[in-house]
């Protein structure tokens, strides 16, 4: 009854994506905001969400796609609610675990250069490099058109492309 | 687009940098277990506002069954509502298409489903007197459908849309009722089975081909 529900390979099993996607999402999540606790958190009620709901949710394409959609809106409210000043974790507390261990972040200057990027630039290349997804998830990820997400890893390919020539000239130079 | 994003030796830095903090990936059922309360609470949290939703809605369909029945004979409907508490018999699931007369009468209606024991003839009080049967399983008849089209039946808990082609059934659609959810039990070729659940009642609509036709079965578990 869903255009985006298919049954092909019979429902997925919630075990089993968490498993596969946990890590990876956290991660590239973790990159796109440079907050790994946020990531986390927003990861795991993601999870949580989807597990409410996983009748329906394991019979999608791509549950994870869901899944990472739901993070990555909440980690959105989430900075949303610090830049006033309220720290949305805290309100949440009382519902997320505590950070088992979450993924060391790449070099600084990497960090520093991916955070220089526009926001939408920054979802798209954490999840092409990091998470290496294809286009057509991460538009399925971001609720864009395939064409908007090849707009946005274009320019901050372009942008991390032009950094990392410069970055390892400098290298060079100072070794 | 000129770029096809076709990786070159600069996107193979450019994802090695991104890769220089993984961790020692650590085990993912570690962080599971460690949630495992948390999602039993989650999905507590949802079906107890499902079943507040379920209440609200059973009640409005008591009253709307009450406003409808006294404003006289409704036409050719038999189709009953579900009473708020304790189980009634719907009508023997009507194919949409095999209904080529012209509007049925209440009485032609109500004689060709003569298994359905709760289905008034009388359509003008469906809940006036409570269910005289309290078993929880209940029955429906079954139903024909042409060859080569597709058909509707209908239960309290949703309602599913199979397709007969070449001796095979098959499912088009399901269609659970407010805080239900379905589960697809059999998708053909010989039988159709979904399981209507809000985690309280199980409605099941089975639809097997017999001879070549659609035949269901309506089951309230």
């Amino acid at each position: 009854m869903h255009a985006d529900e298919a049954d092909f390979d019979g429902p997925a099993d919630f075990d089993e994506t968490f498993r596969e996607h946990y890590w990876p999402m956290v991660r590239s999540l973790s990159v796109a905001c440079g907050d790994r606790e946020a990531a986390a958190d927003a990861v795991q009620d993601a999870f949580t969400r989807a597990y409410a709901r996983w009748r329906r949710i394991s019979r999608y394409e791509h549950p994870a796609g869901w899944i990472r959609h739901v993070a990555l809106n909440r980690l959105r409210d989430h900075f949303r609610h610090e830049a006033r000043g309220v720290r949305a974790r805290e309100r949440i507390a009382g519902q997320t675990v505590t950070t088992v261990d979450a993924p060391e972040l790449p070099d600084d200057a990497l960090m520093v250069a991916v955070r220089s990027l526009p926001t939408q630039q920054q979802i798209a290349v954490s999840l092409f490099y990091v998470e290496q997804l294809s286009v057509r998830e991460i538009a399925a990820s971001m609720k864009l058109s395939e064409g908007a997400v090849k707009y946005h890893l274009h320019a901050g390919r372009g942008a991390l492309r032009a950094w990392l020539e410069t970055d390892s000239e400098t290298e060079v130079e100072a070794g | 687009m000129s770029d096809d994003l076709h990786p070159d030796a600069l996107d193979e830095e450019l994802r090695r940098r991104f890769a220089g903090g993984s961790p020692a990936s650590s085990d993912p059922d570690v962080v599971l277990d460690a949630m495992r309360p948390q999602l039993a609470r989650a999905r507590t949290r949802r079906q107890v506002s499902f079943a507040s939703a379920i209440a609200g809605v059973a009640a409005i369909v008591v009253v709307l069954a009450f406003v409808l029945g006294s404003g006289g004979g409704g036409g050719g409907s038999v189709r009953t509502p579900p009473a708020s508490n304790g189980p009634i018999n719907t009508v023997p699931p009507v194919p949409t298409t095999a209904d080529v007369g012209g509007p049925a009468t209440p009485d032609t209606v109500a004689g060709g489903s003569d298994r359905g024991g709760l289905v008034g003839s009388d359509p003008a009080a469906p809940d006036a007197t409570p269910p005289t049967q309290p078993a929880p399983v209940t029955t429906s008849g079954s139903q024909l459908a042409p060859a080569g089209q597709e058909a509707t039946f209908s239960s309290a808990g949703g309602s599913i849309v199979v397709r007969l082609a070449d001796g095979a059934a098959s499912l088009v659609s399901d269609s659970p009722a407010a805080g239900y959810s379905a589960e697809v039990h059999d998708n053909g070729p010989s039988r159709v089975e979904v399981r209507f659940s809000n985690g309280n009642t199980e409605w099941r609509i089975r639809v097997d081909v017999v001879n070549g036709q659609l035949v269901s079965e309506v089951t309230q578990h």
